[in-house]
């Protein structure tokens, strides 16, 4: 593929799948700002990588792979700063500031996930896309069976967390 | 076992509330996102259409002052009727086509630049700007294309035979390279030749470098943003 093809074909892949880069950044970060830089973070490793996309892999999966990737090892690394790529247009990194409307309920929901380590958070949102544990496990590099304990353990905390709220 | 089973359909409970909660986010998200992309492109679209001001005011102008030339032209062929002035009829007469020509273009013009600012999809007015660009290069290319009508108006036959040194070894080749220097810009100012430094130069000037700006505005628009 030319690259003026590809940037078409990933930019309307990037449209496609731009709430859930949001849902992930915000999962792994505290202020809107940090929000941002991330999701350029996550835009610019997917951009790096497109070319060697593998299309057995649905996008989606693709994605979440490189995302969480770059999420957690974003929370390790400090006082990062964004350079661009010579090939990907600056232009393409523009996040705004506006914020997306939110409701308690769903502060609440990225409150408890807030609280998690980084594995568990990843694990979580999969959870929370429903995403098979077959497919947590080939996007997380982890064995089934780890996942459903890892989920598990985290359901029970939550269900403790939330019953902790209720009473 | 009845608080077992309790408990179990509350932890289920808890977990379908849960998935719920994201799947209705997802959708407020989508809808939200897709909202501030409309708003972004429409304040782009308005942007555009803005920058867009200078080349309304010059159609407005040329359609003005076109007609009013036309108009002068028109009485000086009607009035210059004769043989003896055939040189300056046929010249004003080819200048009065092309200058109409011009005005009607410009015309069409001024309705591309309203149908862009009606423009539904940043597509749409991409597609305008693009029209826009291409119909004011063509047009430039016919008005250089009269350019020996210049020189050759006040042709004449005294003149040939009065004075035939400054006629044939001066007036004539610079109407020769009139000619030449309008047919090559006839042929040659196409968008075939945007890889050309000279046509990049060309472009990147006036007009040209009004509408390319209104064009930069809108493909900022197009872009994925998460707003």
């Amino acid at each position: 593929m030319n690259e003026p093809n590809q940037k078409q074909v990933f930019t309307e892949m990037l449209e496609s799948y731009k709430g859930l880069l949001y849902k992930i950044a915000r999962s792994y970060t505290n202020s809107p700002d940090d929000c941002q830089d991330l999701v350029q973070e996550i835009t610019i490793a997917l951009w790096r990588s497109f070319d060697k996309y593998d299309r057995k892999y649905q996008y989606s999966t693709w994605i979440y792979r490189i995302a969480l990737n770059v999420s957690i090892s974003h929370l390790r690394k400090e006082n990062r700063r964004i350079h661009p790529t010579a090939a990907l247009d600056e232009e393409l990194l523009l996040v705004p500031t506006d914020q997306i409307a939110t409701t308690t309920e769903i502060d609440f929901l990225y409150k408890l996930i807030g609280e998690l380590n980084q594995l568990d958070k990843a694990i979580i949102l999969l959870y929370l896309e429903e995403k098979p544990y077959r497919e947590m496990a080939a996007i997380l590099g982890l064995s089934e069976t780890n996942i459903a304990t890892k989920v598990n353990r985290i359901k029970e905390k939550w269900r403790l967390q939330l019953n902790a709220k209720n009473t | 076992m009845a608080v077992a089973i309790k408990r179990k359909k509350y932890l289920i409970m808890q977990e379908t509330e849960l998935i719920q909660i994201w799947k209705t986010y997802q959708q407020k998200l989508d809808a939200s996102l897709k909202m501030n992309k409309k708003c972004l492109q429409e304040i782009q679209l308005m942007k555009a259409s803005s920058a867009l001001n200078s080349v309304r005011r010059t159609r407005w102008t040329g359609i003005i002052f076109g007609i009013l030339w036309l108009s002068f032209i028109g009485f000086l062929i009607y009035h210059s009727l004769s043989w003896s002035k055939l040189a300056f009829v046929v010249s004003a007469l080819i200048h009065f086509i092309v200058s109409a020509y011009a005005i009607i273009v410009y015309i069409e013009h001024l309705i591309l630049l309203n149908q862009f600012d009606n423009s539904n999809t940043i597509i749409e007015a991409q597609q305008k700007l693009v029209l826009l660009s291409t119909s004011n290069l063509r047009v430039l290319g016919i008005l250089l294309l009269q350019l020996p009508v210049f020189s050759t108006w006040h042709m004449s036959a005294e003149w040939m035979h009065s004075s035939p040194e400054t006629f044939w070894g001066i007036h004539v080749p610079v109407v020769f390279v009139q000619a030449c220097l309008g047919w090559w810009a006839f042929r040659n100012l196409h968008y075939r030749n945007h890889e050309k430094k000279w046509f990049r130069w060309f472009v990147s000037k006036g007009e040209f470098a009004t509408i390319k700006k209104a064009t930069t505005i809108l493909k900022e628009a197009d872009l994925p943003t998460l707003s």
